[in-house]
């Protein structure tokens, strides 16, 4: 007589126990996906960051009209791009609000040259604040961008000089 | 074996050594850039016909200008800044101009063999369209600025006496990649 039952419950404990191993191994690993995800965005932004506001230094200390056009790839995620300041002491922010896997989250990175955006848009974030300025979504979305940084004396505090940030990318010029 | 382990290690070295050169030559952020100081000092120390500017004075607004009658842009970029040719840019055109303050004071364009299409304009509200920089060499711009419809430009300056007053000697330098 064939032992099919106990071949049957050998077989069921094994998958049970390799469940066992594999559903926590595999949540646990979706979870440090997701941070090291959060972590390569947040990376990402800051090396961007870097590159555009050293050329905007730069042009800025040239003076108007120089300017120069970095190529860049803007990574996904990115739900607003902004700028905010406070002129009186010479603070300015390059600003970016990024999904994460918990949520929402303010990322900025600080400019001791003036800057503005080249093109705005109406947002609820800038209503919070007195100088803030959102950037329009073709600047932040994903993908190639080329981005300009202008040094220009139509500056939106009064400022000498002031360097302005915007996409001049070839397939909408 | 050997060979496979080989190959694979010489895969490797190559790949390192396009990876190298990527990243210096073909970049695509190549920046526009020149030495201030040798370039002024090359134009300071011309001593023909395109002479105009003795170290840090520019020579009287009557020379000045006969100097602008019989100029020759393309013949002024070989004697100013064909030693700053950039293989990374196309075309590089400059526009030499003195400003006091936002006055424009002279002007006049160096383009050079290349350029189709001179790229620096002079744009100011009271006239209508855009106008080449130096088209007009005695006219001055009020609250106008020379401006570059390439992607890249920079300016240089330098502080010289014209007149009897201290104004800045610029030089803007338009680029487009190549």
């Amino acid at each position: 007589m064939k032992k099919r039952g106990q071949v049957s419950v050998e077989f069921m404990v094994i998958i049970a126990i390799s469940m066992m191993i594999l559903l926590p191994s595999v949540y646990m690993f979706r979870n440090y996906v997701m941070q090291s995800s959060d972590q390569i965005l947040k990376s990402r932004l800051n090396e961007l960051s870097d590159m555009v506001l050293l050329k905007a230094k730069k042009m800025h200390y040239y003076g108007p009209p120089s300017k120069s056009t970095i190529e860049l790839d803007m990574p996904p995620q990115i739900d607003n791009m902004y700028i905010t300041a406070v002129p009186d002491n010479n603070e300015y922010y390059l600003g970016f609000t990024i999904l994460t896997s918990h949520g929402t989250e303010e990322v900025t990175f600080y400019s001791d040259i003036p800057i503005r955006a080249l093109e705005t848009k109406p947002c609820d974030f800038c209503n919070s604040y007195s100088f803030c300025e959102c950037m329009i979504e073709r600047y932040y979305n994903k993908g190639p961008k080329n981005i300009q940084v202008t040094s220009t004396v139509d500056c939106n505090y009064g400022e000498d000089f002031c360097v302005s940030i915007g996409d001049f990318s070839p397939d909408l010029n | 074996m050997d060979f496979i382990l080989t190959f694979v290690l010489y895969l490797f070295a190559l790949s390192v050594f396009f990876f190298a050169i990527n990243d210096s030559y073909f970049s695509t952020n190549r920046e526009l850039d020149v030495n201030s100081e040798i370039l002024f000092s090359k134009i300071s120390n011309i001593y023909n016909e395109y002479s105009f500017l003795d170290d840090s004075k520019v020579m009287s607004v009557s020379k000045f200008d006969i100097f602008l009658a019989g100029y020759n842009p393309l013949i002024a970029y070989e004697h100013y800044f064909q030693s700053f040719e950039s293989t990374a840019f196309s075309d590089i055109d400059y526009c030499i101009y003195l400003q006091n303050g936002s006055d424009i004071i002279r002007n006049f364009e160096v383009y050079s063999k290349n350029s189709q299409d001179y790229s620096i304009i002079i744009l100011n509200d009271a006239i209508i369209g855009e106008i080449p920089c130096g088209t007009n060499k005695v006219l001055t711009y009020e609250d106008a600025i020379p401006y570059c419809k390439s992607d890249e430009s920079i300016v240089v300056s330098k502080p010289v006496l014209f007149e009897q007053d201290i104004v800045q000697l610029k030089v803007l330098m338009c680029g487009e990649r190549a």
